[in-house]
């Protein structure tokens, strides 16, 4: 194989050509030092750098709903739904009517261990529960230290009635196979649900169907994951 | 004399992920390679069979943490025309200024492996430095220094802040300041001279016949730039050129990704000077029929991400093509003739990143 030919080194080229380089760089350095003490002195927090940041999670209890959309489109299924007990007096959005009357909520609750914090399930809350912090250090001892439950991620905003549909599906009847059960009006988050007499009839009563009002509807799918008969189907818009 | 086998690998200084290199050596000189793949499969197409399309983007950014973002871009390529939709011009320009950040870090990040390699500690410091500011900026646009997440399928994720286009250029004007401590303590030291040039020699024939990709192909004078040669965004727009050396040692392919770098500057410029205001991102339909390829320039060459879709939320089939395995297969053929210490900067030279590779 043909072969380029060697340079041959002087001093020039074996010293003092790279020091000079290098020396410049070191007496910079001394007078402005490039690095940290990380643990010890931290960086100031950049502002500009912060503001799409993806940190650990926190849920804003005031806000959710609890629609489990986040849990939906996470990519490891790191997020769990957990029925949460809270006082008679409290004041924020539930789920449905019956878990009002027996005051408990659905919140999420994350594996750290397992989350990619690829922000999906910001990106995909209808209500913008979900909020970005900048809090990065999350190492610990153990792996159950890691698994975040619904109370550690809690925090307290103002209640606000924000719905946006950023999933855009909305779900779709067939008439055909619906039993008129009435589990997917009770389960809808934003009770966007009522059921009104379909064309079939059963004992010579007509079964009743869901009818979806789409203004309200936020396309979490819950109702098509709850329906025994499968006769709801996530459709986009 | 005899020959003897030797195994560089799996775990390797020299690796940079986890590969074996078998090598044949007769005394010092090398006869035969042989690398052996393997230790690093994780499944990679099996695993997209399981998500839907907008999951697989952060799967995706894990093929290759030091290039994420071009390999998430590419699958969002395939996608888009798959489900034939045309994205804004913004998010054009957007991807392309994204992509380049990542080329620069990319090979910022080889040269730091590359200096150690062929025994020059500081161009680890120097180039870690550098990419700090590189990765300020990508953070900046996506939210993450790394496996940025930051293509969609149909557009980008979001928009950048106000403020970015100053930061940007002065982050530019920076590094560009930089190319002359470079070029002195690289171009102009003896030693690294030595170790590179007439080292690890690949003829245009071998390159073209091997399938090789990307700087080693480049390097050895073939002048195949998938920016120019499939063009994809906006780079037909803009004023840049593709680099190309005529040794094909690792010197010119040294040059090559040197030279490249300071090309990105270029194009990232020109980017922001022409990028249009509007919407970033617009609605994929959900299920695509059909199939597609894309192929697009990663910053190890050519990467091709090919998608069967049947109706489905999930696609049926994801093929990834990684442009290192090709290289990796010139390796035998680059190596035969060379001294057995010659072999770190031959293989530092070619860029190995096995997380692509063996998928």
């Amino acid at each position: 194989m043909a072969k380029a030919k060697r340079k041959s080194a002087g001093v020039k080229g074996w010293v003092i050509q790279p020091l000079r380089a290098t020396f410049k760089e070191t007496m910079s350095a001394l007078i402005r030092p490039k690095t940290i003490l990380y643990p010890h002195e931290k960086k100031e927090e950049r502002a500009e750098l912060r503001k799409y940041f993806r940190g650990q999670h926190r849920i804003d209890w005031m806000k959710c709903i609890g629609c489990q959309l986040c849990s939906r489109v996470c990519p490891n299924q790191c997020i769990t739904m957990e029925k949460v007990k809270v006082p008679e007096d409290y004041k924020g959005p539930s789920r449905s009517e019956t878990d009002e009357k027996k005051n408990v909520v659905l919140r999420p609750g994350v594996n750290l261990g397992r989350c990619l914090f690829c922000g999906n399930c910001n990106e995909y809350c209808p209500t913008s529960a979900r909020l970005n912090t900048t809090h990065i250090e999350l190492a610990d001892f153990s792996r159950e230290a890691i698994i975040y439950s619904a109370d550690k991620l809690k925090a307290e905003g103002k209640p606000t009635k924000v719905l946006k549909n950023k999933i855009e599906e909305n779900p779709q009847l067939d008439e055909e196979t619906c039993i008129g059960c009435k589990r997917c009006s009770r389960e809808c988050p934003t009770r966007c649900i009522v059921m009104i007499p379909g064309k079939k009839m059963r004992k010579d009563k007509p079964i009743e169907n869901p009818k979806f009002d789409y203004t309200k509807c936020i396309g979490c799918g819950t109702c098509a994951e709850i329906c025994p008969s499968d006769s709801l189907l996530m459709e986009e818009i | 004399m005899t020959d003897i086998w030797i195994n560089m690998g799996p775990q390797h200084p020299m690796t940079h992920g986890l590969f074996n290199l078998r090598v044949r050596v007769d005394g010092e000189i090398i006869v035969d390679a042989n690398p052996l793949l393997g230790y690093l499969h994780r499944g990679v197409e099996k695993l997209c069979e399981r998500r839907d399309y907008t999951q697989i983007i952060p799967l995706m950014d894990r093929l290759c943490y030091v290039s994420s973002l071009t390999w998430s871009h590419a699958y969002c390529l395939a996608a888009e025309e798959l489900m034939e939709i045309e994205i804004p011009e913004r998010a054009k320009y957007l991807r392309v200024i994204a992509l380049e950040l990542q080329r620069i870090a990319s090979h910022l990040m080889w040269l730091a492996a590359f200096g150690p390699d062929v025994g020059m500690f500081t161009a680890f410091l120097y180039a870690m430095r550098e990419r700090e500011y590189i990765l300020d900026m990508l953070q900046m646009m996506s939210g993450a220094r790394m496996n940025q997440n930051y293509p969609r399928i149909g557009g980008v994720r979001n928009d950048v802040p106000p403020e970015f286009t100053d930061k940007c250029l002065k982050v530019m004007d920076y590094f560009d300041g930089k190319r002359k401590q470079y070029e002195r303590l690289f171009d102009d030291s003896a030693i690294f001279l030595m170790r590179t040039q007439g080292v690890g020699y690949l003829s245009k024939e071998d390159a073209m016949d091997l399938g090789v990709t990307g700087q080693t192909l480049r390097g050895s004078n073939v002048p195949i730039d998938m920016r120019t040669h499939d063009p994809y965004e906006v780079y037909d727009q803009l004023d840049w050129e593709v680099q190309v050396e005529k040794d094909g040692d690792c010197y010119s392919r040294y040059k090559v990704r040197m030279n490249e770098m300071w090309e990105s500057t270029k194009i990232i410029r020109g980017a922001l000077k022409k990028m249009p205001k509007g919407p970033v991102r617009v609605k994929p339909p959900k299920r695509p029929k059909g199939e597609a390829f894309r192929r697009t320039e990663d910053a190890r060459g050519e990467a091709l991400i090919y998608i069967v879709g049947q109706g489905e939320t999930s696609p049926y089939r994801v093929k990834v093509r990684s442009p290192v395995f090709a290289n990796l297969r010139a390796a035998p053929v680059i190596l035969k003739g060379n001294t057995y210490a010659d072999l770190l900067a031959i293989m530092g030279s070619i860029d190995v990143c096995i997380g692509e590779t063996d998928k």
